[in-house]
């Protein structure tokens, strides 16, 4: 399914051009929420790679770094108070907007059930700030605070995982998507907001790879395929949790092994094979996990 | 003349009955000693339907002021309270409530930083940050001071944040007799808030951006300036439509016919002072008191007129700033006297810090030692600190 067949006959709220890199995804993360969702929307978004990258044609709130959730919360307060129940509210924040210092805010918005679609794009690290370690980085993947030298190797932990976070925290809708995946994509942005602009049931929290070309270290052009590469290894699993109801939405023919995705990224490249068969482990096991949530 | 009951409240429930009076649409509200009873108060009116506002139950403070922020910038009348540690950690988005024009007011009941009571380190960082600041010295000011808050924060010419200041526990625990306005006069005094920008409308965007621009710091400083009219019309209006008003709405002159010296006092120290002049009055000292009702924007051209024949003044403020040598409000009293061909000498006194209790001969203490720099013509200390004047009263036993 080609983007272009997507947007097709869909009014566009983003308008170019754009800050970003090239071969960023971020873009059509951004685009495809906002478009999908229309002109009748509230942005907020945080510090991040998308508080830069182009200029958007509905109203946008500013916000602090640590403040997306809560501003968000204000915004949606407000609508409902003007008697706008129509309109959505959507957050755009990276993984350290959502991870890390925005992790406080979004909790309690999460857990007032406030009618907020926050789509996270994680690209796994501080991006916009120059490739600092977020808690989204995953283990020993290099970044400029977690580098490659003779003692350390790249981060020492792995990354925790929001979406496990979020559920638990008392969200009715949790996915995981890709860019690599649009109609999937898109087919979540509508089913949240239908959960919380329309039902008023609370958080609705997408989260988006965002294979970052700059700060993963690899070709510009193929930000896609390693999206796709990220599902179809187990990585990143297209799944959706809607108030406890598990659905694996993309089952791969084969399962392709965890070395496809690291090998074409610089900041694995140090990796031992000792290295590689631990996160193949790993992924195995969580994907085991999804295919047990999901029977 | 608008009449009402009267009751005897709290300063804290003044602070709440008059946010149930003013309507404010969204209240983010997190709860913090001294200030929590203004925000139970606020939610049991929710609770009881007596107040239709969205109580937003934020996890701390920096989450309350970016709710206003996202509901203040929508066009919402917003209203929120804290003090102490919690206005510190809600800095950041405070500063930028300011930045973005949103007409927010708070009630204050200032904590200091090294304990539960009083003193004004909390407003400290953010009397640096545009936003409006006004004293109050009892529970009714508390009351009166909101709903004018208000209607000075929302005018098209001002659109900034403003706190309502009242020492924690002296003034927020303590009741008081309170002339309760009633909703049909608040809603003559106070229009429905109408945003400068409108209601946010989608077919129609506004963008927002969290960054500060010459421009942007260009027109912050203009509204600074327009509010110091703004405060003195709307104090007037109250004073037409309620019957009481508190000095010009910036400084209030007290017993000062005639006076060749002054004190200086805020928020309860006011009420002390006002003893302390009586009782030297009545001994045959020219002396006078200021109360110091708007912080920010600095009365700088109404001290100055208020000061231009007087020889000596003294500051008592519960700040001090180490390493300085004086309180904030001393420092601003002498950068607004330095252009004049004839000033006064100026004594400090760091008083209440912490909130140590300031009584009338700590006062007293003060204000002799500014009679004394007028006779002379010399201050022969700078800065009076409260344990000095402790250590000489066990002296003088």
């Amino acid at each position: 399914m080609s983007l272009a067949t997507v947007e097709r006959g869909v009014q566009r709220v983003t308008i170019p051009p754009t800050a970003a890199c090239q071969g960023c995804p971020m873009v059509l993360i951004a685009r495809t929420a906002l478009d999908t969702l229309g002109q009748n929307t509230i942005v907020t978004i945080p510090a991040s790679c998308g508080g830069w990258s182009g200029i958007i044609g509905c109203p946008r709130t500013g916000t602090q770094f640590p403040s997306a959730a809560a501003t968000a919360s204000g915004a949606a307060r407000a609508l409902k108070k003007f008697g706008m129940n129509d309109t959505n509210v959507l957050v755009v924040a990276g993984d350290g907007g959502t991870y890390d210092i925005g992790n406080q805010s979004l909790s309690g918005a999460v857990e007032r059930l406030e009618p907020i679609i926050w789509v996270c794009q994680n690209n796994q690290a501080y991006m916009n700030t120059g490739i600092q370690r977020s808690g989204a980085t995953p283990r020993w993947a290099w970044t400029t605070t977690t580098p490659v030298g003779s003692v350390n190797k790249g981060k020492s932990v792995w990354n925790k995982d929001m979406c496990e976070i979020v559920e638990a925290t008392g969200a009715p809708y949790v996915a995981k998507a890709s860019v690599a995946y649009t109609r999937d994509f898109v087919n979540k942005i509508k089913k949240a907001q239908q959960i919380s602009t329309v039902e008023k049931k609370g958080v609705s929290f997408i989260e988006v790879l965002n294979t970052c070309p700059t700060g993963w270290r690899y070709d510009s052009g193929l930000a896609i395929r390693v999206a796709r590469l990220a599902v179809q290894t187990g990585i990143w699993p297209l799944f959706e949790v809607e108030e406890g109801d598990f659905k694996l939405n993309y089952k791969p023919k084969e399962v392709l092994p965890v070395a496809e995705y690291l090998k074409v990224q610089g900041r694995f490249r140090h990796l031992t094979p000792e290295q590689i068969e631990a996160w193949q482990s790993r992924t195995t096991k969580y994907w085991e996990g999804m295919l047990e949530r999901a029977s | 003349m608008a009449k009402g009951k009267v009751d005897f409240i709290t300063g804290n429930d003044a602070a709440a009955y008059a946010v149930k009076v003013c309507k404010p649409q969204v209240i983010p509200a997190y709860p913090i000693t001294p200030q929590s009873p203004v925000t139970e108060k606020i939610a049991e009116y929710v609770a009881d339907g007596e107040l239709d506002a969205e109580y937003v139950e934020v996890e701390g403070e920096h989450s309350c002021l970016a709710v206003a922020r996202g509901a203040g910038q929508l066009g919402a009348r917003v209203f929120t309270a804290t003090c102490g540690p919690g206005l510190m950690y809600a800095h950041e988005n405070m500063q930028q409530v300011a930045v973005d024009r949103t007409p927010l007011v708070m009630a204050v009941p200032d904590r200091s930083h090294v304990s539960l009571y009083p003193d004004l380190t909390d407003i400290t960082p953010e009397s640096q940050s545009g936003i409006i600041m006004l004293f109050c010295e009892t529970p009714q000011e508390v009351m009166d001071t909101l709903i004018q808050g208000f209607k000075v924060a929302e005018d098209h010419r001002v659109l900034l944040p403003l706190f309502v200041c009242y020492d924690g526990y002296v003034t927020s625990h303590t009741g008081s007799t309170v002339l309760m306005p009633d909703q049909e006069d608040v809603d003559a005094f106070l229009p429905e808030y109408e945003p400068y920008w409108g209601r946010v409308d989608p077919s129609n965007p506004v963008i927002s951006v969290a960054r500060s621009v010459p421009q942007m710091k260009m027109e912050h400083e203009q509204a600074m300036e327009n509010a110091k009219s703004v405060i003195k019309e709307v104090n007037e209006d109250f004073g037409k439509a309620f019957g009481r008003k508190y000095g010009n709405g910036r400084i209030e002159l007290i017993d000062f016919d005639g006076a060749e010296t002054a004190l200086i006092a805020h928020s309860s120290l006011t009420g002390t002072a006002r003893q302390v002049i009586k009782d030297l009055k009545a001994k045959g000292e020219k002396i006078g008191l200021i109360k110091l009702k708007a912080f920010r924007p600095f009365p700088a051209e109404d001290l100055r007129e208020a000061l231009k024949d007087i020889k000596a003044v003294g500051v008592c403020e519960r700040h001090e700033i180490p390493g300085h040598g004086q309180g904030m409000i001393c420092g601003d009293l002498k950068a607004a006297l330095y252009d004049m061909p004839k000033r006064p000498l100026v004594v400090d006194a760091a008083l209440g810090l912490g909130g140590t209790d300031v009584t009338v001969p700590e006062l007293t203490y003060v204000a002799n030692a500014v009679l004394e720099a007028a006779k002379t013509g010399v201050v022969k200390k700078k800065l009076i600190w409260a344990p000095e004047i402790g250590k000489s009263r066990e002296g003088d036993d």
